[in-house]
């Protein structure tokens, strides 16, 4: 598979021009994301998740570094025709209509009728945009409304490439569901989408890879299934002499007991098999094995509180 | 055919401006009301009415003209639509040039708007009192 996105060393800074100081947006940020994925852009606000997606689309020049997207320089006009954008809070032409704003994007892409108006009309359809308010204008909508024509204006040209900042901001948990179901079913059709989100269980449903960055540095980056891995296991028995718990308490550190009743908080998977071995080796009773999963939240906290908070 | 449509939708878009629509209506009232001051100078009411609405639709024009060209690129910034249009295989300067031909069309509607009206009331001979 061919990588969608390759950034070498991004890096954006702004002179901050009262305190002649220089803020670094986007630090040195090598990324890559494959075709096909769905890949979540996780960081606190302000960590240049907005600025890396603008670079990423030639909005504004990097400071260094360099990248590609679909295999092309970053601000490529053909790669454009191919990816489309979602900005945060999107903001439209509210006197116009949903119909004609999707109608003005479809002539952007140089798209003729009567392509123009089934594209147009397949992108309402696909974000469930009720009909009726279609050939009304835009201030009329309501904030789920705009954002689902925020959605279908980044679907208008069937694109590869997909980024998507913050979709679900500010929207009631019906729209919200909907909508992440509408990003899954794009995935599955086989696009990339780039998505900064601050909603992690959503993420966590639907992306494959996620990368967390903070202050513009790359945290961490991987598949979710490894960031949330190493998991702990909390044991607890019963009928455990008390001759048995210092060789439980060399395999696996402290535990706490009283009159045979043995509760261990953490242990690591691959030490579970053999202390219960030890615990039936002495007629001992495991009482229960509770596996704690890692959220993606708990690892993007670890990750950014090991950085210093600020 | 990317320029003609930024073009036209900041046509439709400025048109909908209602500080420029309160200039225009003051503009055409100013115009049409001419004639009736026409009595300040009896003798030659109709160059006084000529020069008027001359004089109306070349004050109009310019702060139309000055209201558009401020405003037609900073508010694409402020509404963040910009970002929209030029995340599209859109070049920069086909955005520019697109915004630019959509303020001149605002500036020529709203001018003939005001010549249509100036030119009936000049030149037809019944509705201007001693043309």
């Amino acid at each position: 598979m061919a990588a969608a996105i390759v950034t070498q060393g991004l890096t954006k800074t702004y002179l901050d021009v009262w305190n002649k100081a220089e803020i670094v947006a986007v630090d040195h940020l090598d990324l890559q994301v494959e075709e096909g994925e769905i890949f979540g852009f996780l960081g606190r606000n302000g960590a240049g998740k907005t600025t890396t997606i603008k670079m990423l689309l030639g909005l504004i020049f990097p400071s260094a570094g360099t990248g590609t997207v679909l295999g092309k320089p970053l601000g490529d006009i053909e790669a454009k025709s191919r990816v489309s954008y979602l900005p945060e809070n999107p903001y439209f032409y509210e006197s116009m209509s949903g119909w004609d704003v999707l109608d003005f994007y479809a002539r952007l892409f140089r798209l003729r009728e009567p392509e123009r108006s089934q594209r147009v009309q397949k992108a309402l359809e696909e974000v469930r945009l009720d009909p009726k308010a279609w050939k009304r204008p835009l201030r009329g909508y309501s904030k789920g409304m705009l954002q689902r024509i925020g959605v279908a204006q980044a679907l208008i040209n069937d694109p590869q490439l997909l980024f998507l900042d913050e979709p679900t901001s500010g929207l009631d948990p019906i729209a919200h569901a909907e909508l992440r179901d509408i990003i899954a079913n794009v995935g599955r059709q086989g696009k990339t989408v780039f998505l900064s989100s601050h909603q992690l269980p959503d993420v966590e449903l639907v992306c494959s890879r996620v990368a967390i960055i903070h202050r513009g540095k790359l945290l961490a980056t991987g598949k979710i299934g490894e960031l949330t891995a190493g998991e702990k296991v909390e044991i607890r028995a019963d009928g455990v002499r008390n001759g048995v718990i210092k060789q439980i308490e060399d395999l696996v550190g402290p535990v706490e007991h009283s009159d045979g009743r043995l509760r261990i908080p953490s242990v690591d998977e691959e030490k579970v098999s053999d202390l219960i071995d030890l615990v039936r080796s002495v007629k001992g009773r495991i009482l229960a094995v509770v596996p704690h999963k890692r959220t993606l939240e708990e690892v993007f906290v670890d990750v950014v509180m090991k950085e210093g908070v600020a | 055919m990317v320029t003609m449509a930024i073009a036209k939708q900041t046509l439709e878009d400025m048109l909908r401006r209602k500080v420029l629509l309160i200039l225009l209506i003051v503009a055409v009232a100013m115009i049409a009301l001419g004639p009736s001051v026409g009595f300040l100078s009896p003798r030659e009411s109709s160059a006084v009415l000529r020069s008027l609405g001359l004089a109306v639709i070349l004050i109009a024009g310019l702060l139309i003209t000055i209201l558009a060209g401020i405003q037609v690129i900073p508010t694409e910034i402020e509404r963040r639509t910009i970002y929209t249009v030029l995340s599209k295989p859109v070049q920069r300067y086909e955005f520019v040039l697109g915004k630019f031909l959509g303020g001149l069309f605002t500036v020529f509607v709203m001018i003939a708007a005001m010549g249509i009206v100036f030119l009936r009331r000049a030149l037809l001979p019944g509705e201007a009192p001693g043309a």
